[in-house]
């Protein structure tokens, strides 16, 4: 590692004063060499997200290999600025100024929760740089910069609760973090219960630090609802599903949250997660082919890292979005970030006839003018073994910006993030 | 029993104690006089091991202690007194009593017999916190406390000081005759001129950190005793 | 909403993990003036050994047991290594403490990752009306009040534990009165480390296995040790009714959020108009009332 950048700085002071210019604007240009291309990958491996966002390191590694090994991107290959933000925000600023302003990246992914992306992206509009944000979200964020291609709330909600409303009946209670993930995901409960003919009984917002969930648990006996959906999120909120099983509370749940991200189906004892339902893009037990099948993207992960305890929803993320950065770059025939953008915007599909790169399903199209993906989402169940299976399935395309907010980057440069309650009476 | 050669205890270059010579036989009673600051307590200090000498030795019972822990010296049975008492006030009088049979774990007999034959109130008493006694039961506990492990030399700071006087005339009367009673080496310091004739069979005079005189028990007049301690 | 045996429930809870959070802490901080900041990392240890051992087949108490000793170890090699050379400097010991902390989480996830996987909480359910409780945490209350009563046995009723409050209460003349102060202050601090790997080995079932997880256990902890005041094992117990008693109301009411709240303000409140603490509050008013009569 010190060796490249000693080497890197040596060759940018040699090439200075033929390449001054180019090097004096600081934001948009790229400094790599003309055979390599640079990416920052800032995900935590150590910290309160390391459970979450070391997958994602190593599903970003795994494609960056994949690629090199197959010739790299128009035949430069792809070299790293990886270190580990640590799940703390202050380091993230930190980082993502030096990997703008010292390594000069390419494209930047970083991040697992809404806080850090939001605690960057100033730092990203401001130097205009191409980032990637891959987490599962509440959604809104139109943004001429980011990419968030992580399915939103309203797609993962949007395949579970339907699905819940139709086999249980109407009646929902909400549980969900304490900050603005939840708060918005809670929004869109609301309004999705609405679209549903299903009432929300209850909500309740419980802060992070939170590990003791028995008023929760009385809270829902007393509202006896047909299903709850939680937006629990951490670590300390894993002790709900361990608990609500050792109280005895057999109510089916919707998540947007557990199992695909924290693998609680495969960390705790059985029964604990029997009857929870997952609305998700992406889980390690997804059936597809280019997922399951051998050399699948399952095979390749694990063969990478066979002591990985899980393959999750994000990893899937940060893998198949590099592929997509890879398809912006040749198609633009550049790494000039302007040029990426829009080659981004001009939609770039993912596909089965080009597998392995869309694991969660045929296609991956990403919205040129929202700068989000149309996934391919799933509900999948835990049974009392915590074996999981998908009970539904079908594309869902981001509908917020596109539909509601009207959001083009395509025509209209902005860094806004739009929430529900601007748009929905019931979110209000 | 108790014999120091040189003893020199000080920080850095002022001795506090200077060339210390001393000695006490067994079954003896025997004083150290002096005003307040000579070094009387220091004394005490450094041969229960609280001090370290920088020069001169200790020797106890035939064996040289001058780099024994304190711990280990009270085991070898050096029983304290300290001045001003210092029991362990949220301890009652019994916990306190208790932590002085530590050091007697599993060598004699203990004396709970004499101590509350001698000093009743501390049976009456023994579940009050010792922090709330007046004065001079504390003093008749921090005696208690150091005789109920059956020590073999008993080491006493200044037992009057602050004491009222009817508990005074007690102590210079108890300590000689438990002495006798139990063969019990003595070694005390005071600047009480009553209590030094109640109870001295000899004693050393300190001034300004080094031994002056030794005055046997015809000595200890009132004229003569007053040059070491009046101003 | 209220309602009256819902809300003993949730007050045992609380009281039980406000307790069991702070024992550990409090023994050490009380008795020996070090404030423990790898208190949470010693939980964590208590809780990682009480996991290996139970995935490795053993019954979940032997797991516990273990879970505790590896906790003990963990604390002697620190009291030998680190703390014994801190004594009497509070500041100091902070710093160390609080840098452990950090090494021992990381030492930890680079030996097992960032979890294992949980054991499940035995015992099942306790049923009232549409009503259910995890009987596991009611127990947790129970041995918690249990800790206290022998926690209070053993330092007033043993000889080892008289022994100890007399090192802490004037360490020189425990000395000359035969007391191996440095054996007092070695197991005084094993045995809060003990304590603490306690509370890890029974929350052990109840929560996620991460390298982090003790910092769940700190804000309780030293709010508790603080509010309770000079007299650390009475100390406790008062904080943990009081404030236990608020985040249960509080919860019950207004739910999880205004509970935390509401406890941290009465903690402010015991703090500015308590100066010495619950248990000090309690002392005074016993004496003024002794001085009455």
């Amino acid at each position: 590692m010190s060796d490249r950048l000693v080497s890197r700085r040596g060759f940018l002071s040699s090439s200075a004063v033929l390449a001054g210019t180019a090097l004096a604007g600081c934001s948009g240009g790229s400094a790599s060499s003309d055979d390599t291309i640079k990416i920052g990958v800032l995900e935590d491996r150590s910290g309160n997200f390391a459970l979450v966002g070391d997958p994602k390191h190593k599903a970003s590694m795994l494609a960056i290999e994949e690629i090199n090994n197959n010739g790299g991107i128009d035949g430069k290959q792809i070299e790293t600025f990886s270190p580990d933000p640590q799940s703390d925000n202050q380091r993230y600023q930190e980082l993502a100024s030096r990997a703008i302003r010292e390594e000069e990246v390419d494209a930047l992914w970083a991040g697992y929760s809404s806080a850090t992306r939001e605690a960057i992206r100033p730092t990203i509009d401001r130097n205009e740089q191409l980032y990637f944000y891959t987490t599962q979200y509440e959604g809104g964020v139109c943004d001429k910069y980011t990419f968030a291609v992580g399915p939103t709330a309203r797609q993962q909600l949007g395949i579970v609760l339907p699905y819940l409303r139709e086999e249980f009946g109407p009646d929902i209670y909400t549980i969900a973090a304490d900050y603005n993930f939840g708060q918005l995901s809670a929004d869109w409960v609301k309004v999705l219960a609405n679209e549903n003919d299903a009432n929300v009984l209850g909500e309740e917002f419980i802060p992070l630090s939170e590990t003791d969930f028995s008023s929760t648990i009385n809270n829902i006996q007393e509202a006896d609802p047909d299903f709850v959906m939680s937006m629990l999120v951490g670590a300390n909120h894993t002790s709900f599903y361990e608990q609500k099983a050792s109280a005895g509370l057999e109510v089916p749940i919707g998540t947007s949250t557990a199992m695909a991200q924290g693998y609680e189906h495969r960390r705790i004892d059985p029964p604990a997660m029997a009857n929870i339902y997952a609305g998700v893009n992406y889980m390690e037990e997804v059936p597809t082919d280019s997922n399951t099948q051998d050399g699948g993207f399952v095979d390749r992960y694990f063969e990478k890292y066979p002591d990985a305890p899980y393959l999750n929803e994000e990893a899937e993320t940060n893998y198949f979005s590099t592929y997509m950065y890879k398809e912006a770059v040749e198609q633009a025939g550049t790494v000039e970030q302007p040029e990426v953008i829009d080659a981004l915007e001009s939609g770039i599909s993912l596909g089965s006839e080009r597998a392995p790169e869309a694991p969660e399903g045929e296609t991956i199209e990403l919205d040129g003018a929202t700068h989000h993906v149309d996934h391919h989402m799933w509900v999948m169940r835990a049974d009392d073994q915590h074996n999981v299976e998908a009970v539904e399935n079908r594309k869902i395309p981001e509908q917020f910006l596109s539909e509601t907010v009207g959001c083009d980057l395509r025509e209209e440069v902005e860094t806004t993030q739009y929430t529900p309650v601007d748009y929905f009476e019931e979110a209000q | 029993m108790l014999t120091c050669t040189d003893l020199t205890v000080g920080y850095g270059s002022t001795p506090i104690l200077r060339d210390i010579d001393l000695h006490v036989d067994e079954g003896e009673v025997v004083g150290v006089i002096g005003k307040n600051g000579v070094g009387k307590t220091t004394l005490m200090k450094s041969l229960v091991g609280l001090l370290d000498p920088t020069d001169g030795s200790i020797e106890y019972d035939g064996t040289d202690i001058t780099d024994l822990p304190t711990d280990e010296r009270a085991k070898a049975g050096i029983g304290y007194i300290p001045q001003s008492r210092d029991v362990f006030p949220d301890l009652t009088v019994r916990q306190n009593l208790l932590v002085g049979e530590t050091v007697n774990e599993d060598v004699e007999e203990l004396l709970y017999d004499t101590v509350y034959e001698y000093f009743p109130i501390l049976e009456e008493r023994a579940d009050q916190a010792a922090g709330s006694m007046s004065g001079g039961e504390q003093q008749m506990l921090a005696i208690g406390r150091a005789l109920v492990g059956n020590p073999d030399l008993l080491l006493l700071d200044e037992p009057s000081e602050g004491i009222q006087p009817s508990i005074v005339q007690q102590i210079q009367r108890d300590i000689p005759e438990i002495s006798d009673d139990l063969g019990m080496t003595v070694l005390f310091v005071e600047q009480n001129l009553g209590v030094i004739q109640a109870m001295s069979e000899r004693c050393y005079a300190i001034e300004r950190g080094t031994i002056v005189d030794e005055l046997g028990s015809s000595d200890l007049t009132d004229d003569t005793l007053a040059q070491f301690l009046a101003v | 909403m209220v309602n009256g045996i819902n809300l003993f429930f949730q007050f045992l809870d609380s009281f039980g993990f406000i307790v069991l959070a702070a024992i550990g802490l409090a023994v050490i901080f009380g008795m020996m003036g070090v404030i423990n900041l790898a208190h949470g990392e010693l939980i964590m240890i208590g809780a990682y050994g009480t996991t290996l051992v139970a995935n490795a087949g053993a019954p979940l108490v032997l797991a516990m047991a273990a879970g505790v000793l590896a906790a003990a170890v963990a604390g002697l090699i620190i009291e030998r290594t680190i703390v014994k050379r801190l004594y009497h400097r509070p500041l100091d010991s902070m710093v160390a403490t609080w840098a452990l902390g950090l090494a021992l989480t990381q030492v930890v996830r680079i030996i097992f990752g960032n979890s294992l996987s949980g054991i499940g909480l035995p015992f099942g359910a306790i049923r009232f009306g549409a009503f259910s409780y995890s009987m596991y945490r009611t127990v947790l209350s129970v041995v918690a009040l249990a800790l206290l009563v022998g926690a209070y046995l053993v330092f007033t009723r043993t000889e080892f534990g008289i022994r100890a409050r007399a090192t802490i209460q004037d360490a020189d003349t425990a000395r000359a009165m035969g007391v191996d102060t440095d054996r007092m202050y070695t197991s005084t601090f094993v045995i809060g480390c003990a304590l603490a790997g306690l509370t890890g080995a029974l929350y052990a079932p109840a929560l996620s296995i991460v390298p982090g997880m003790g910092s769940t256990f700190l804000v309780e902890a030293f709010v508790a040790v603080v509010t309770g005041g000079t007299s650390v094992l009475l100390g406790t117990t008062l904080a943990a009714g009081v404030l236990g008693s608020a985040d249960a109301l509080f919860t019950n009411l207004y739910g999880t959020f205004i509970g935390q709240v509401a406890m941290l303000i009465l903690a402010i409140l015991i703090l500015r108009f308590l100066p010495t603490g619950l248990s000090g509050a309690l002392e005074d008013l016993r004496e003024r009332i002794g001085g009455e009569n």
